[in-house]
């Protein structure tokens, strides 16, 4: 039997395997972290021995976190073997502290692992009791006499500072308590004084949830865990409907609507919809996630079923209830940013594009397409192009400017005939040159000077070359490149 | 008289098809001729396809349709285009768009791979009924689009009353339900050489058309007053389909282009 074998995992550490974590058997047999594999074997022959997986230690340790997420929203790792959950206003709805500590060391103990779960009012308090391995709930005001008992070593801090500490005679946490901040600062550096106040519960260093808290969220836990996914849309419509209902009175909407899906065995599936304006209609929301739910390529798999289901919303904002108007622009509006939702959630964010113009006149730098949900404030793009003239700008414009050979003549003359993806044609008309320069400042690589002409052929083709640097200024055979194609 | 019975009848057929639908305006092209032909101008919630002739005239097939878009009714336009058409012919761009006419804050681009999502993101499209416009541009002959595939485009189109524009690129023409189909080529502008190239200047040439009959016309697009026009001054051989073209010689052309 595994438990009974003494086995450890190792990992190379400067040039040596040594033991990075050992089970039971072998912890007794005095086999502890940090010994070298060589020491062991020769201690113990009959060792079982593993590769300590780093990533995967933190995978798992990520996962868990997920898993306790449906406890509170507010979750953090802590170190490569806790995890920090700040449960502040939560214990009620699981029918107080008591009952919410007996339900995760539940759930750890389902999920296989073996934990001690500490509650406290400040975070140090709690990480030093469960790291001394004594699980328990410590009522408010309680901080400094539930350490007391506790040894130095609990602060975490170098060998140094122990011994010292050790030698002036003060063995456990409750006598440091007692003496006077200034001394111990004196003696043994701020850094100390601040982990003892951290222990202490003399103040709260704060914690930094792994994800966002979300600005509203609605959920809902099964006594029998949902094992199909069939009524996962009402549900997420009823979700919504509570959200809308906190949002309305506050007379906001949210941009980005997160649901999340808690397994039994502990994992949690999340997905994502960003609209571009804030919303909180609960059958626009359930849409939007849906299809995205269809469009997933993992579908989504139940397992054994979900324990909780929650929706989130992120981004609240004030927004005017849209009210009808005669001239319905603002339903107009409306009517195109749910279709930019809905294209986004289809096909993704990044396929969903409008033109967005730069104060610049470098041709492939002045207009680009972003994002239509991101792209706000359009600034008009002014056309530099006079009254009743032909077009200055091509319609289709070449991502990368294609080589092509000309003849023109010497130095500054329009090409008289080029050859372009092994077609040869002959031009017509020609007008230019016009001279873009780079902007010196932006551009890194030495980009040259380019003269564009505007080309007709004899089919009626019109298309825009350019010559690629200003002839002997700049460089001494100047390439001619084909960027736009006119309509 | 027969004339006047025959349009009776066609507008008893219509009001029957289109009857609980909602019926806009069709698209003029401000042209008698054109208009007449087409029995008003491009009926609006239907599918109209154009074809670019040879894969060269790609960007003046492009703005035919742009032009088509800035004559429909204003609000915005959704162009579908599928990926590989921009690197092939190249992208849209704005200041190019701005120059003929149309404002490129009213366009909605959606760049997707496969030919399958483009018939979507257009079914999509064509339901907001607050468009001007759907615009799909894939690439090559496509085989999912297909007789049903464009038959439910067509239809959702009809119901909302959006136009839908097929803008085919290297492609041959194909059995559809389109209502019209054109086959645009680029021709020689007209105007003074030492300008340089003028307006654009095309040879548009309706292949099918369900209300009357097929023809072919020699327009330029005025970007100002966003207009076609007729190019009555180019000499008759210009309508030919095959053009021959004689290699110029370079003293010629010097003395062209001055």
């Amino acid at each position: 039997m595994l438990a009974d074998t003494p086995f450890v995992l190792t990992d190379v550490c400067s040039q040596m395997r040594l033991i990075a974590a050992a089970n039971l058997a072998a912890l007794k047999l005095g086999l502890m972290p940090g010994l070298s594999l060589a020491e062991a074997r020769a201690r113990v022959p009959k060792l079982a021995v593993g590769d300590y997986d780093a990533q995967g230690d933190a995978d798992c340790l990520n996962r868990l976190a997920d898993g306790c997420e449906r406890f509170t929203p507010f979750v953090a790792l802590d170190g490569l073997h806790g995890i920090v959950l700040d449960i502040t206003g939560c214990a009620h709805l699981f029918g107080g502290e008591v009952a919410l500590r007996d339900a995760l060391v539940r759930l750890m103990a389902r999920w296989g692992f073996d934990v001690h779960a500490t509650i406290a009012s400040k975070p140090g308090t709690a990480r030093a009791l469960c790291e001394a391995g004594l699980g328990r709930i410590v009522p408010a005001g309680e901080e400094e006499s539930a350490v007391a008992r506790l040894p130095v070593s609990a602060l975490k801090l170098n060998a140094s500072i122990i011994t010292g500490l050790m030698r002036a005679g003060l063995t456990h946490i409750g006598a440091l308590a007692t003496q006077p901040r200034k001394a111990l600062v004196a003696r043994f550096g701020a850094q100390f004084a601040d982990a003892l106040d951290d222990v202490l519960g003399r103040r709260a260093k704060p914690i930094a949830p792994r994800r966002a808290v979300p600005d509203c969220l609605a959920e809902r836990r099964f006594m029998e865990p949902l094992t199909h996914t069939a009524p996962l849309p009402d549900m997420l419509q009823r979700l919504a409907a509570d959200l809308e209902s906190v949002l309305e009175r506050a007379g906001e909407g949210a941009r980005v609507w997160e649901a999340s899906f808690f397994r039994t065995d502990g994992q949690v599936r999340r997905i994502a919809v960003t609209t571009s304006r804030p919303v909180r209609d609960p059958k626009l929301v359930t849409r939007l996630l849906s299809q995205k739910l269809d469009r997933l390529s993992d579908p989504l798999d139940p397992g054994f079923g979900f324990d909780v289901i929650r929706l989130e919303a992120y981004g609240r904002t004030p927004v005017t209830a849209v009210l009808v108007s005669f001239d319905g622009d603002e339903q107009t509006q409306a009517d195109i940013s749910a279709l930019i939702d809905q294209l986004s959630a289809r096909f993704g964010a990044h396929a969903v594009q409008s033109f967005v113009s730069a104060q610049t006149h470098w041709p492939e730098a002045q207009s680009h397409l972003m994002p239509a949900q991101q792209a706000k404030d359009l600034t008009p793009l002014t056309t530099n192009k006079l009254p009743y003239e032909p077009p200055t700008r091509p319609l289709r414009l070449f991502e990368r400017p294609e080589r092509i050979e000309v003849m023109a003549q010497v130095p500054d003359g329009h090409p008289l005939r080029f050859r372009w993806r092994r077609a040869l044609h002959d031009v017509t008309r020609a007008e230019g040159p016009e001279r873009i320069a780079p902007e010196w400042w932006k551009h890194e690589a030495a980009s040259l000077t380019r003269d564009y002409f505007r080309i007709e052929d004899r089919d009626g083709h019109r298309f825009w070359v350019f010559r690629d640097g200003v002839q002997l200024r700049e460089t001494r055979a100047p390439s001619w490149f084909m960027h736009g194609l006119f309509a | 008289m027969t004339e006047g019975r025959l349009a009776a009848l066609r507008q008893t057929i219509a009001a029957i098809e289109l009857e609980g639908v909602r019926r806009p305006q069709p698209l003029s092209f401000g042209l008698s001729l054109l208009d007449e032909r087409l029995g008003g101008g491009l009926a609006s919630g239907a599918l109209h396809e154009i074809y670019a002739a040879k894969p060269s005239d790609v960007a003046t097939a492009t703005g035919f349709v742009a032009a088509l878009a800035v004559r429909s009714r204003p609000g915005p336009i959704l162009w579908v285009r599928q990926s590989f058409s921009a690197q092939e012919g190249g992208g849209l761009y704005g200041p190019g768009l701005a120059d003929l006419g149309l404002d490129p804050a009213r366009v909605i681009c959606i760049d997707l791979s496969r030919p399958a999502d483009l018939l979507r993101a257009a079914h999509d499209g064509l339901t907001c009924a607050v468009l001007s416009a759907v615009v799909v541009e894939p690439w090559g002959q496509a085989k999912v689009f297909d007789l049903t595939a464009l038959r439910k485009l067509a239809l959702t189109a009809r119901s909302s009353g959006v136009p839908a524009f097929c803008l085919r690129l290297a492609a041959e023409p194909a059995p559809s339900p389109a209502l019209t189909r054109w086959v645009v080529r680029a021709v020689p502008s007209k105007g003074d050489s030492r300008l340089g190239p003028g307006a654009m200047s095309f040879e548009a040439r309706l292949v099918l058309n369900r209300r009357g009959q097929s023809d072919v016309w020699l327009l330029e697009w005025e970007s100002d007053g966003c207009v076609f026009r007729h190019l009555s001054s180019l000499p008759q051989s210009a309508l030919s389909a095959s053009v021959d073209a004689a290699p110029a010689r370079l003293s010629a052309a010097r003395r062209h282009v001055g």
